[in-house]
């Protein structure tokens, strides 16, 4: 009898174990659902996702399809196999790209931990499960390659094949996923309907209740739709404050009821890297200035420090500007541009 | 520093200028894509110096010069602290970006004609690639995920023509 209970206790633990063996193995999210759920987790994502593309991932193809067109014409290829193992993982434990997929991966798990989520990169991740089997599958490759030059006819199409599904995993697959989730990542669509949401919740704050506000007089010259690379929450965050400081400037100090905030877009171009920043000129009729300096100097009294902290957390750049017609001044926010273009 | 590297083939007399902080592509090309003569330099300033020594039929400019020390970097980084906020995003934004400032000093320095393939995949940003292509007319791009044949055919295609 207690040689039967023993036996069933054994196994409830053994199921249990191999239940949560399978649910560490199989659980966890990917990093699509990271940047869902924490959509300030994306600018740490794109920076290292940035880097794979880089260190990883950029001359893969080149390399792999190179070989494979030389395995399959029977020309030698010792030398050029040693130089891709090399490229692919190192030498002397120095340099290559598997240890620095690896390093990079550990990033990726310490920024998911960070907001309090277990990445399984390995095997949800569609991205990273593709990359880690292209370089385990290369790294299984290793002798057959190096012995290439001395393999049959027949050796060397099985070969070829063999890279060309590891071609497949990291350029294929590998490259689809990176750029759906730097896609992912960078874009977020502005129109007037979001700029008018931002602004009627700002106005119908309790603070603000009892003024006389217009709507948002929005500039018809307004180059809209674009697109920011920077998540929601955070453009919500800092044009909420700039709103919310145009309308207690322009109620501290006196402006003409009913109080009119309001915006002109502009897309500037830079002359070198035709990148693209959008400037968004938050217009008021308060006849206080504020100096270039307090701005940039993150002047807490005008209620803007925090806002010039956010915004130069997302690359981004605040100015002031006076020419403004039909108000006193503009603080003008700058943040980094993004096109949405489809091949 | 620069390296030179040649192979036989047809276009063996044409020169290409490689423009990077690595060695990968002088490394890559001269085996995967062999036939032209391979010049490297390592940034803005190399490449200028051998431009005037060289006869150079295309450069092959990568994009990101993350491997080189700060003060080669092309740009104005006094202009890049204010775009950016502080010095060191000033630097992150020349070294990402060099590729571009190093396309803007050869256009400066008379090269606009020179063929130019940019190692960067402007397949999401396409009208910025066409405002880049107005002020430089022989700028082209490659993806990342290019093949050798891609890669050897548009070099040879690019040099053929001159």
């Amino acid at each position: 009898m207690t040689l039967a209970v023993l036996a069933a206790l054994a196994l409830m633990l053994l199921v249990a174990g191999a239940l949560a063996l399978r649910n560490w193995r199989w659980g966890g999210i990917d990093l699509a659902t990271l940047l869902d759920r924490h959509p300030d987790a994306g600018p740490d994502v794109q920076r290292v996702l940035s880097a794979i593309r880089h260190e990883v991932l950029k001359h893969n193809t080149l390399m792999l399809d190179g070989l494979i067109e030389r395995i399959r014409s029977g020309a030698e290829s010792r030398e050029p196999v040693e130089h891709i193992l090399r490229a692919f993982f190192g030498a002397d434990g120095h340099g290559g790209a598997e240890p620095r997929l690896h390093a990079y991966a550990e990033q990726l798990v310490s920024i998911g931990r960070a907001h309090g989520e277990r990445l399984n990169l390995a095997q949800r991740d569609p991205l990273t499960s593709a990359l880690l089997s292209g370089f385990a599958r290369m790294r299984q490759l290793r002798h057959a390659l190096l012995a290439v030059d001395d393999a049959s006819p027949a050796a060397h199409q099985r070969l070829a094949d063999e890279l060309r599904a590891v071609d497949q995993l990291l350029n294929e697959r590998g490259h689809a996923a990176l750029r759906a989730l730097l896609d992912r990542v960078r874009l977020l669509h502005v129109d007037a309907a979001l700029l008018n949401a931002v602004f009627d919740r700002v106005r119908h704050e309790p603070a603000l209740a009892t003024a006389s506000i217009a709507p948002l007089a929005l500039d018809p010259r307004s180059e809209l739709p674009c697109a920011l690379a920077l998540p929601r929450p955070a453009f919500d965050d800092i044009l909420s404050n700039l709103f919310r400081n145009a309308l207690e400037a322009s109620i501290v100090h006196g402006a003409p009821a009913p109080i009119v905030v309001g915006v002109l877009v502009v897309i500037e171009l830079d002359p070198v890297t035709a990148i693209e920043r959008v400037a968004l000129h938050v217009r008021d009729r308060a006849p206080h200035m504020l100096e270039r300096a307090q701005l940039r100097d993150a002047y807490i009294e005008a209620g803007l420090g925090l806002t010039a902290d956010l915004v130069a957390q997302r690359d981004g750049q605040l100015d002031l500007s006076e020419q403004e017609p039909g108000f006193e001044k503009a603080v003008v926010l700058r943040l980094p541009g993004q096109r949405s273009e489809r091949t | 520093m620069s390296h030179e590297s040649a192979s036989a083939s047809s276009h063996e007399s044409k020169t290409v200028l490689i423009v990077e902080d690595g060695n990968e592509y002088l490394e890559n090309l001269t085996r995967f894509a062999p036939g032209p003569r391979y010049l490297q330099a390592h940034g803005g300033h190399e490449a200028l110096t051998l431009l005037r020594a060289h006869a150079v039929a295309l450069v092959y400019l990568d994009m990101r010069f993350d491997r080189v020390p700060r003060e080669t970097l092309l740009g104005d980084h006094a202009q890049a602290t204010r775009d950016h906020g502080s010095a060191e995003k000033a630097y992150r934004h020349l070294a990402q970006h060099q590729g571009l400032y190093i396309l803007a000093a050869l256009r400066e320095h008379g090269h606009a004609a020179l063929p130019v393939i940019l190692a960067y995949d402007f397949s999401r940003e396409l009208r910025r690639f066409e405002l880049l292509s107005r002020a430089h007319p022989s700028l082209t791009w490659m993806p990342d995920a290019a093949s050798a044949d891609e890669v050897r055919a548009r070099i040879e295609r690019l040099i053929d023509k001159l």
